[in-house]
């Protein structure tokens, strides 16, 4: 192990160190309330932080990762939220525990999965069946659950699909749009995309549907960088929306506590004007963890859980995490200049636009700046679905990083550059450079043309971007 | 790929709209928060609606009028005290929108930016208040309203503070009363009649007329005037309250002679009696640090002659809030020099620093030539030697002025307005007693008592 290697651990190491301070002190706040220790409950923080510091341990000692800003940045954001929902009620501490050690499963699972772009592109139609099934089975099952359609219990579990399909939205859409004007993969993603926005709709999940339209203007102008066409689409939203207002009123009124919330303080500005007088009673500094009583209100750890953190935690913890919902968007733009292909540059800016995105819609929300969708804030509302979204978020920041995949980052060569040569597929071993476009090789054997992600020219000038010098150090 | 690098950029303008989103919230924050953080249905601060737990007020000497026990607020003990200082303390409910308990509410309860409630968490009370306010003054006030409805308030025309703030009807905050809302014994007990009252000013407006025709006509002082009990004046007849034959400017004043006064209002005209009245503070609002006052009104615009007649004896569409008037009086007291009052002299931390509220202000909205003032010193002095009796108010050597507003309805308005000329006493006075005939007869023995009351 090289010396610079063993001085990015110890940076690394140091900054968990502060990141598990943190977590001591504020987790302190809930096991030892009213001076009583709660073993229980202090079991539950010290088995997260357990799992921290081996998932840094084995990716860093054996995976060979030198760089953990994502995992820092998730492992801090759900303790924040493992806390917070402690903090509220104890059966909610090993729940969420729970739930994180699930999006930190996905999220490994992923990483494996996005190492092998032939995989991934085997997976896509797949993916994107199951995505279809998920939300067709919640329209199907679901019952109403506050105003909206999204939840679905299953043997006790309360599952939110379209959580998980934000996921495949993404997978499916950076491994398979192509130039927006052509063919066969964009109708298909089209159809995929409108059913997924439609079936939120049906659901009457605004804030999803919204959510998913607008990564779908991310990877579709990604793609084609075709702003005329993007701006008709938006267009054509902005029509449809128009449209479902003025012929379903309904829809309107769930809107119309918008701006009007200190009129409405006691009925449907409820929740809103809670937040902004508990948050501004909270100070910069905040009343401590457990002081609050924003907590006693309705959904005060999912939606409203950004005033909770300002009442509790104090405003500047609260916009240290909500600029840091913008960081990980900068974080994603830079590392997608040196991906192995545009698939990940796509996916990187698409989950973090994504998660920005969310992020805006909860906390401008809650606070009467935007109408307020229901949506949660990444991360640190409590829920195992949104969760698991969460990190399977990052994992397409992460596997978008070049130094994830430290093996594959030494093997590509400035001709071949996607695949590690001696990746096989469907049990044969690939010949370079007779598939070096990275086309799977039934589908590069049809007829039919193929708009795939992993373009010969694309991944050329991909190799290019990355001088093999840059790409060997530090090894 | 370099391309697809490329339009990523343009997802800066998403993290840039997101920041400016930020700092829009942030900035509501700041500029909202404290009206935010004490909303009524904030149970930091209010239990059931009420105010719980803030900080204690207190009045010029030191006695407690209200205060934090256990959760619930306890007010003085003497309940006249309670009834007297209801309207400058406040209410539990917010009712009293010009209380210190609701205009002070958030500081009351200790909020501040940076801390939020904290304080109020830490030390279980808020920052505590002193009011200039003199409680025994008050409850004299009160018992002397005998149950009338009005107002009365004394202040101290050099340094502006307020020693006594009375208006009824007002109702103990301890055992509030039931049936207040149907009950016309208590109508507009919530308002605080000195801070938002109108009223029409009657003869107390011929100041305001006294001080136009000292401006504004030279001979004013050599001219003598002719009362037969009534004013022709061409398209109506001004009604005088007596038939007062010749009589000079301040004999006229002493007299309240309707005649001459409306003779004089004429003579000055709809300009010269509105530029009088707009430079002493008629038709502009006025402010008592966060408390907006009512703003008292002269306009006659409209006016035909015998209008304009009535308008410079204080009748017609005239009102006059008590506040004005009371810094109007002090103004002339003070040479001219209308020192604003106030009521709330500082703020306590729990951590024991203070932060001066109120402080020694000259209004800007009142300018009056010291000259003028000066003669009209003399005046109202001589309205009391000469007619009013100095015996009604013993050894404070009072100047003043009585009204009795006619009203289109109901028993007459009875006012009096004025200040001791001691110069170890320098208080100003209003008085207003609804519907309660003549001035002296009615305000006096009130301003008397107070008055009394403040010099021992």
């Amino acid at each position: 192990m090289s010396n610079e290697n063993l001085n990015t651990k110890f940076k690394w190491g140091t900054i968990l160190i502060f990141v598990t301070a943190f977590q001591v002190i504020t987790s302190s706040f809930v096991f030892l309330k009213d001076g009583e220790l709660k073993l229980e409950m202090m079991s539950v923080f010290a088995g997260y932080i357990i799992v921290e510091w081996a998932y840094f341990f084995i990716a860093s000692l054996f995976c060979s990762q030198n760089n953990f800003e994502i995992e820092v940045i998730a492992f801090l954001f759900s303790g924040i939220g493992l806390v917070n929902a402690a903090s509220v009620y104890d059966d909610f501490a090993l729940k969420q525990l729970i739930s994180i050690l699930i999006g930190l499963f996905v999220f490994i699972i992923m990483l494996i999965v996005l190492r092998r772009t032939d995989i991934v592109m085997m997976l896509r139609t797949p993916v994107a069946a199951v995505a279809i099934l998920m939300l067709g089975a919640n329209l199907a099952l679901a019952k109403y659950n506050n105003g909206a359609l999204n939840w679905v219990t299953i043997a006790g579990i309360s599952l939110q699909p379209s959580e998980i399909v934000k996921l495949a939205f993404i997978f499916v859409g950076a491994s398979s749009l192509d130039k927006l004007q052509t063919g066969r993969s964009l109708t298909k993603y089209l159809i995929f995309s409108f059913t997924c926005v439609g079936a939120c709709f049906l659901m009457k999940d605004f804030g999803t549907a919204l959510i998913f339209f607008f990564t779908f203007v991310i990877i579709a102008f990604m793609r084609s960088g075709d702003v005329r066409t993007i701006a008709l689409v938006c267009v054509a939203a902005a029509l449809g929306a128009i449209m479902i207002i003025y012929f379903k009123p309904h829809v309107a009124a769930r809107f119309a506590t918008y701006r009007h919330i200190w009129e409405l303080i006691n009925e449907s500005g409820m929740q809103q004007t809670r937040t902004l007088i508990y948050s501004a009673s909270g100070g910069v500094l905040g009343l401590g963890i457990g002081n609050g009583l924003l907590r006693d209100i309705f959904a005060s750890t999912t939606d409203l859980v950004f005033g909770m953190i300002c009442e509790e935690w104090g405003m500047l913890i609260a916009l240290i995490i909500v600029i840091t919902y913008a960081l990980v968007l900068v974080f994603a733009i830079k590392v997608s200049k040196t991906t192995r292909s545009t698939f990940y540059s796509i996916a990187a800016c698409a989950a973090a636009g994504l998660m920005l995105f969310q992020a805006s819609l909860n906390i401008f929300g809650v606070t009467d700046i935007l109408p307020l969708t229901g949506v949660t804030l990444p991360f640190i509302s409590r829920g195992g679905s949104s969760m698991i979204c969460s990190w399977g978020l990052l994992a397409f920041i992460k596997s978008a990083d070049i130094r994830t995949y430290p093996g594959l980052s030494k093997t590509i060569l400035p001709d071949h550059p996607l695949y590690p040569p001696d990746v096989e597929f469907k049990g044969r071993k690939r010949t370079r450079p007779a598939n070096a476009g990275g086309i799977p090789v039934s589908r590069a054997k049809s007829k039919r043309p193929v708009y795939d992600v992993m373009t010969t020219q694309g991944a050329k000038s991909s190799a290019k971007d990355i001088p093999i010098s840059k790409r060997r150090s530090g090894r | 790929m370099n391309n697809t690098t490329r339009r990523a950029y343009v997802l800066y303008i998403v993290i840039i709209a997101f920041l400016v989103g930020l700092v829009y919230m942030f900035a509501e924050f700041y500029i909202n928060g404290e009206r935010w953080a004490s909303n009524q249905v904030n149970r930091h601060i209010y239990v059931n609606g009420s105010l719980a737990s803030a900080g204690a007020i207190y009045d010029c000497n030191g006695t407690v009028l209200v205060s934090s026990e256990n959760g619930s607020r306890v007010y003085n003990s003497d309940s006249t005290i309670r009834k007297a200082t209801l309207h400058a303390v406040g209410d539990n409910s917010s009712y009293i929108s010009t209380g210190v308990q609701y205009v002070y509410s958030s500081k009351l309860s200790g909020y501040d930016f940076l801390n939020g409630v904290y304080n109020l968490k830490k030390y279980g009370k808020g920052n505590d208040f002193k009011l200039t306010l003199d409680s025994e003054v008050c409850k004299t006030a009160y018992n002397a309203m005998d149950g009338r409805k009005g107002t009365v308030a004394a202040y101290n025309y050099k340094t502006g503070e307020i020693i006594c703030m009375v208006s009824t009807p007002a109702y103990d905050p301890e055992n509030k009363p039931d049936n207040m809302d149907e009950n016309d014994e208590y109508e507009g007990v919530y308002l605080n009649r000195f801070l938002s009252g109108l009223y029409t000013p009657g003869s107390t407006f011929k100041v305001v007329t006294a001080i136009s025709a000292l401006e504004n006509i030279p001979d004013i002082t050599t001219r003598t005037f002719d009362c037969s009990g009534e004013y022709a004046t061409g398209d109506g007849t001004v009604i005088c309250n007596g038939v007062h034959y010749e009589q000079s400017f301040e004999e006229a004043l002493n007299n309240s002679c309707n005649s001459a006064f409306a003779q004089i209002t004429l003579e000055l005209g709809k300009e010269k009696i509105t530029q009088t009245a707009n430079e002493l503070g008629f038709n502009t609002s006025e402010k008592m640090d966060k408390i907006g006052l009512a703003t008292s009104k002269f306009d006659v615009s409209a006016a035909d002659k015998v209008d304009l007649g009535w308008a410079g004896i204080g009748q017609y569409t005239t009102l006059v809030n008590p506040c004005h008037m009371l810094t109007l009086m002090g103004a002339i007291a003070n040479s001219g020099k209308a020192i604003k009052p106030y009521f709330v002299s500082e703020c306590v931390t729990p951590t024991g620093s203070v932060n001066k509220i109120g402080t020694t202000e000259e209004s800007t909205k009142i300018t009056l030539d010291a000259n003028i003032a000066n003669t009209l010193k003399k005046m109202m002095r001589s309205n009391v030697v000469n007619h009013y009796s100095d015996s009604t108010f013993p050894g404070l050597e009072m100047c003043g002025k009585t009204g009795t507003a006619e009203l289109d309805t109901g028993e007459s308005h009875s006012w009096f307005v004025g200040f001791s000329s001691r110069e170890d006493m320098p208080i100003a006075i209003v008085c207003v007693v609804e519907n309660s005939g003549s001035g002296l007869a009615a305000a006096g023995p009130v301003v008397n008592k107070v008055m009394q009351k403040i010099c021992n």
